[in-house]
């Protein structure tokens, strides 16, 4: 009898402390991890020949505008994009585009090269300021 | 009492992964007394934390109990008597930090009927402008009201501008506009929590001798006439030879710049910042004054 009450006092006891690390866990680290959430992610839908497919997921905590940045091996043109890249050079080595009044979801960006690429020689990145804080914050594009 | 083995209830307490607080716990003492019954300091403690403490431990009192000796012992100058079951000290404390915290309830309660800050803190008002601007350009100047009213209020927004300046369109459309007093008011009816106007303000050329451009502004609630709140925020900007959205004032505007912009003036797709010249800046190299078309142009 003496060692189911004690046994039982050490369950309860054991229960009290679990409950507080789930309080802990639900009342800190969540609303830490949730914030820590992106607002905008990125992958190539089609990365390599010479047409190149960007998907791009927008959160609900959106930025209202972000940049988008194609890096290209030199000399690879832009033959045609959907939409149309508002900065651009071939010497430059890339493209940009600038995505104004975002909305939740997925868009794309499309884009017709003059020659066949890599998935290893491009990459991609997107821009854009933090919905929370402003801060300036680079993803790239995964492939 | 009874003699008690420390080095005998260390090793079945560590045997039995239990922790000192464990047995504090059950037997109702602090852990200190744990440790000092372990470490011998107290050699006999009282018959019934005794048992309490066999009891936590799983084992029999005869296991814990010191070996020659099977009876309490009679006092003597090691034993510690009065010392080994401090009382807890949880419910005092408890006692005390309860009665603070009703005691600060009330307080405010209390600081809450007799000084009511509702209507000081129900409208705020928050003017954002650009770092600086060319004579000659015009630039956007945004105000930001929040309301912390739970009804629809009417309010008077009054912004007095620079001597040299002239408001261009207002978004929403500014009510009057007193030239002579170089002032504009929009009066209107909010119904939101958050809410922004904007207009466009020109620089004339003939501001010799000026290297800023100073704006105040006040928020009236209609029903309130004595209840007057400032426009904080921004309330001067440079006149320096840079676009208004080049804020590093390196000829160019940059991702972070136009992104601000974007960002900033979102809300208000209708006020005409030329955003194509915006644009067009962070699209090419950079841009410069053209004295002739008394305007900026791109430079690629």
């Amino acid at each position: 009898m003496r060692r189911c009450a004690a046994q039982r006092m050490r369950q309860s006891y054991h229960s009290f402390f679990l409950g507080t690390a789930c309080l802990l866990w639900t009342g800190l680290l969540m609303p830490a991890l949730l914030m820590a959430a992106p607002d905008i992610t990125a992958r190539y839908a089609q990365s390599q020949g010479t047409r190149l497919v960007i998907e791009i997921n927008v959160g609900s905590s959106q930025p209202a505008s972000a940049i988008l940045v194609q890096h290209l091996p030199p000399g690879v043109r832009i033959l045609s994009s959907q939409p149309e890249a508002e900065q651009y050079g071939a010497n430059r080595g890339g493209a940009k585009w600038l995505l104004r009044n975002l909305r939740p979801g997925t868009s794309t960006v499309s884009m017709t090269l003059d020659r066949a690429v890599s998935g290893a020689d491009i990459s991609a990145e997107i821009r854009f300021k933090s919905a929370q804080g402003g801060k300036m914050t680079t993803i790239q594009v995964e492939k | 009492m009874v003699r008690i083995d420390g080095a005998k209830i260390r090793q079945l307490r560590e045997n039995g992964k239990l922790t000192q607080l464990y047995l504090a716990t059950v037997v109702g003492v602090t852990t200190d007394t744990i440790s000092r019954w372990e470490n011998r300091r107290y050699q006999s403690i009282k018959l019934e934390n005794a048992e309490k403490l066999a009891q936590a431990l799983e084992v029999d009192l005869a296991d814990i109990r010191k070996q020659e000796q099977e009876q309490p012992e009679p006092r003597t100058a090691d034993v510690q008597p009065q010392t080994d079951t401090p009382p807890p000290k949880k419910r005092p404390r408890g006692i005390i930090i309860i009665s603070a915290l009703s005691a600060a309830v009330v307080l405010a309660f209390v600081l809450h009927l007799f000084f009511p800050q509702q209507q000081q803190n129900s409208v705020s008002a928050e003017r954002i402008l650009p770092p600086h601007v060319f004579p000659g350009q015009a630039f956007p100047v945004l105000i930001r009201i929040h309301s912390a009213e739970q009804t629809p209020v009417s309010l008077i927004i009054k912004e007095m501008i620079p001597r040299g300046t002239l408001a261009l369109q207002g978004v929403p459309a500014i009510t009057s506009i007193d030239r002579e007093e170089n002032s504009l008011k929009w009066i209107r009816r909010i119904d939101s929590e958050e809410s922004v106007y904007a207009y466009i303000c020109s620089v004339t050329a003939d501001l010799a001798g000026e290297d800023r451009l100073r704006f105040s502004g006040s928020v009236t609630l209609k029903n309130n006439a004595g209840n007057l709140h400032d426009i904080k925020g921004a309330d001067s900007l440079a006149i320096a030879p840079y676009h208004w959205a080049d804020g590093n004032r390196d000829y160019m505007i940059d991702d972070e710049e136009i992104l601000a912009v974007y960002d900033t003036y979102s809300d208000i797709e209708e006020l005409p910042i030329d955003r194509e010249l915006v644009d067009s800046i962070w699209a090419s190299s950079g841009y410069t004054w053209d004295s002739g078309k008394k305007h900026f142009i791109t430079v690629d």
